[in-house]
């Protein structure tokens, strides 16, 4: 495509856009309600498909229960089943909270209201996470062991020590992702408040 | 008339510079919905230093590929979530399948430039002469001439090897 195309083309288009006037007069609030909702609309999305996966691992896990055949396969497969409903509960607490803030529609102070009840989960779930991340390896790891890859870990326990060895590095890592991807987005959304405080003060 | 109910006009004049603006600098529907609030946003923090020493829309270009360019530096390693040919056609609606098509190629073309190359390029697009554009982007005339004329043997390149 040569320049002088490229500039015909883009101009074409340009005509179609300016008959595509989309936007209305209350434009700042509602930058700042997207704002918000485009990043809590990123944490309800992650939240939506973790808890899915987290339920179907829990029929799974549900379903193959017959396969542990040892006390402690028991206890690990019953605390990962136990695990991953907890996630799911808290996933569902998140979104419906993440889904009550609407800056557009609310008041500021209901808006606002919502967003702390949103974070105040956020910092149990972030509490109730690290410790998860300590336990976890122990009761997770021998259950895929066992039923993805059919090995017995509590059969192995030297094998079992150096797949605990790799969660040390290799946890941190994963919650620390996980933990700036809701500070990122949160902050976006705190971004947005604060646009609706400058106008609210402003009337 | 109130600062809001001037900078409404203004934004809705405008609306679809900036939404070409994001188009070509957003990789995604999220990133490019971010980006479109963060230039409005942008735009009304700097609209009580807008003086009218120039034309609204050198403004509105300078502050918006300012801010495209920031926004795309931070944003550059969350990776690309969706072909930025839909997010165009989400908003632009075109309808005819030809034009839909050469929509397409254009961006595939603009998309292979570096980000400062791709305000020069979107700004030759929109007609502006290379004057204009120095003075939008601040760089010489001269640096303007130079860079179209590489950029038009780069996309020429890419061409003959496609």
């Amino acid at each position: 495509m040569e320049l002088e195309e490229m500039k015909s083309v883009w101009s074409t288009m340009s005509v179609e856009l300016d008959k595509q006037k989309k936007l209305t007069s209350d434009l700042i609030l509602k930058m700042a309600h997207e704002k918000s909702n485009s990043r809590l609309g990123r944490i309800i999305f992650a939240e939506s498909v973790g808890s899915v996966v987290a339920l179907a691992a829990a029929i799974y896990v549900l379903a193959n229960f017959e396969r542990f055949n040892s006390t402690f396969n028991v206890i690990a497969g019953a605390g990962t089943v136990a695990l991953l409903i907890i996630s799911v509960i808290m996933a569902i607490f998140l979104i419906r909270k993440a889904r009550m803030i609407n800056i557009l529609n609310d008041t500021y102070t209901e808006a606002i209201t919502h967003y702390k009840e949103l974070k105040k989960i956020l910092r149990f779930y972030k509490r109730f996470s690290m410790v998860m991340y300590f336990i976890m390896p122990f009761i997770l790891l021998p259950v895929v062991s066992l039923l993805v890859i059919g090995k017995d870990l509590s059969t192995d326990t030297g094998e079992l020590l150096e797949v605990l060895l790799a969660c040390v590095i290799v946890l941190p890592i994963s919650w620390l992702l996980v933990m700036w991807f809701y500070k990122s987005n949160l902050s976006k959304v705190s971004s947005a408040f604060k646009d609706v405080e400058k106008i609210e003060n402003k009337d | 008339m109130s600062k809001e109910a001037r900078f409404t006009e203004v934004i809705q004049d405008n609306e679809g510079l900036i939404y070409k603006i994001t188009s070509v600098y957003a990789k995604s529907n999220f990133d490019q919905q971010d980006l479109y609030q963060e230039i409005v946003s942008q735009l009304w923090v700097a609209f009580d230093r807008f003086r009218n020493e120039s034309k609204i829309s050198t403004w509105i270009y300078r502050v918006s590929l300012n801010t495209a360019i920031t926004s795309l530096r931070k944003t550059k390693k969350k990776g690309q979530e969706m072909p930025i040919d839909r997010a165009v056609l989400n908003y632009a609606e075109v309808t005819d399948p030809v034009l839909e098509e050469r929509v397409k190629s254009l961006y595939k073309h603009i998309e292979l430039l570096s980000d400062l190359d791709k305000g020069i390029m979107l700004l030759f697009l929109e007609q502006k002469s290379h004057d204009e554009i120095a003075h939008i982007i601040g760089l010489s005339t001269s640096n303007v001439g130079t860079r179209l004329s590489r950029i038009r043997n780069k996309l020429r390149d890419k061409m003959v090897n496609s």
